[in-house]
C-alpha cells in the first residue's frame, strides 16, 4: 500500500489504494458504445429472467408466512422477531424488481412496525394482517399499482400502523 | 451527464447476499454490464474466503444478513491489514432512512445503494468506484474511503462534480477519461 507522508495531517493519514482500478477498465469508443450499452444489456438480461419472478415472489412470501407461523407456534423471541424482520425486509427490497410494488409497500410497513415496537409489544393481529395481505396479493399476482382494492389495503395498514406506533412508541424516530 | 460505456471484462466482482433470489438479480445485472469474473457468497465467512481466494476488485454487499451483517463484514475487511482492505464496497440495502445510510458510510463502505436495485443505479455506482477511486483515510478510530473525493487546492472553476443522474445519486465527472487499451491507462495520465 502507498502511504504519502506529505499527506499526513493532524490526526489522520491519506493512503492511496495500491491497485489502480482504472487500469482494469476501458472507456469504449463511440463505435463500440453504439453496439453495447451496459445498462441496456443488464436490463435486457433481467427481462429474460423475469419469467421466474412470480415464483421467486411466492418463495419470499412463503418465507414471511413461515416466520410468522413459527412465532405463532413457538412464541415471540428476539431471534424469531429478527427472522420475521429479515423476511419482510427481503420482500421490501425485492418486490418492486419482481413487479409487485404494492407488496413491497406492505412489507416495508411491517418492517417499520417491527423497527419501532419491541418484540413483546408487537400487535399480533396487525402483524397477521400484513402477512395475510402479502400472501393474498402474491397469490393473486396483484402487480398493478392501480389495483384500487390493494392500494386501499396498503394505505389502511399504513394508517393503522402509524397510529399504533404513535400510541406505543411516541418518541420513536423515523 | 452521459454515462460512460465501459469495458469491464477484466474486472472481478464479488456479490455477498444471503438471499438467493437477490444474488441472482445482482449477478444478472453485473453479468449484463460485461463484468468478466463474478463470484458469490451467501454469508460473511464465505465472503472472507472468496476475498482470500479470488481477490475481487469490487464487492457488492447486502447490508442485512444473519450472523455477520454488512457492517461487521465491512469492518472486518477494512481491518484486515491486507491489500484487500482497500476493495471498494457497494452496500445494497432496503433501509432508506438517512441515518442508516450514514451509518453504512461510517463503517467504511464506498457507495450505498437503496433497494429496489436498478441496472442504471448499480452501473453508476460500479463505474464511480472504478473511475473515481478514492484515497483512504486512516485515523485512530476509522479506516475507509475518503468521502471528500479528490480535492484540488488550485481549482478555481465552476463545480462540476456531484451531478444528479439517477435516484438522487451523484456521479463524479469522468469526462476526462482516455479511450485506450486498459494497460495504457496510468493513474497519472487519467487524472
Amino acid at each position: 500500500m502507498t502511504s504519502d507522508p506529505t499527506k499526513q495531517n493532524d490526526g489522520y493519514e491519506l493512503v492511496k489504494p495500491p491497485r489502480d482500478l482504472r487500469s482494469k477498465v476501458r472507456v469504449m469508443s463511440d463505435r463500440e458504445a453504439a453496439r453495447f450499452d451496459p445498462v441496456k444489456s443488464a436490463e435486457a438480461a433481467l427481462q429474460r429472467l423475469s419469467h421466474d419472478f412470480d415464483d421467486w415472489m411466492a418463495t419470499e412470501a412463503t418465507a414471511l408466512v413461515d416466520a410468522w407461523t413459527d412465532i405463532q407456534a413457538n412464541g415471540m423471541s428476539e431471534e424469531r422477531c429478527a427472522s420475521l424482520f429479515r423476511a419482510a425486509h427481503d420482500i421490501k427490497g425485492q418486490a418492486s424488481t419482481f413487479g409487485y410494488p404494492l407488496v413491497g409497500a406492505v412489507a416495508g410497513n411491517l418492517c417499520h412496525l417491527i423497527e419501532h415496537v419491541t418484540p413483546a409489544d408487537l400487535p399480533g393481529p396487525l402483524v397477521a394482517q400484513h402477512v395475510d395481505a402479502v400472501r393474498a396479493m402474491v397469490a393473486e399476482t396483484s402487480r398493478q399499482e392501480d389495483n384500487a382494492t390493494a392500494r386501499a389495503l396498503v394505505e389502511r395498514l399504513a394508517d393503522v400502523t402509524e397510529d399504533f406506533i404513535r400510541r406505543v412508541a411516541p418518541d420513536a424516530e423515523d | 451527464m452521459k454515462i460512460p460505456h465501459l469495458d469491464l471484462s477484466a474486472l472481478r466482482i464479488l456479490i455477498v447476499d444471503d438471499n438467493t433470489n437477490m444474488r441472482r438479480i445482482l449477478r444478472t445485472m453485473v453479468s449484463g454490464f460485461g463484468v468478466g469474473e463474478i463470484y458469490e457468497a451467501e454469508d460473511g465467512a464465505a465472503a472472507l474466503e472468496q476475498i482470500k481466494n479470488n481477490d475481487p476488485d469490487l464487492i457488492i454487499l447486502d447490508w442485512l444478513m444473519p450472523i455477520v451483517d454488512g457492517r461487521e463484514l465491512t469492518r472486518k475487511i477494512r481491518a484486515s491489514k491486507k491489500p484487500g482492505c482497500f476493495v471498494p464496497i457497494v452496500a445494497v440495502t432496503a433501509h432508506t432512512q438517512k441515518h442508516r445510510v450514514m451509518s453504512a458510510r461510517d463503517a467504511g463502505v464506498t457507495e450505498v445503494m437503496c433497494k429496489p436495485v436498478s441496472a442504471k443505479g448499480l452501473y453508476l455506482r460500479v463505474a464511480n468506484c472504478v473511475l473515481n477511486q478514492r484515497d483512504f483515510v486512516r485515523t485512530k478510530g476509522f479506516f475507509g474511503p475518503d468521502r471528500r473525493r479528490f480535492q484540488n487546492p488550485s481549482f478555481s472553476g465552476a463545480e462540476r462534480r456531484g451531478v444528479k443522474v439517477d435516484d438522487g445519486y451523484t456521479l463524479d465527472d469522468p469526462n476526462d477519461l482516455p479511450q485506450s487499451h486498459p494497460n495504457d491507462i496510468s493513474r497519472e495520465s487519467a487524472a
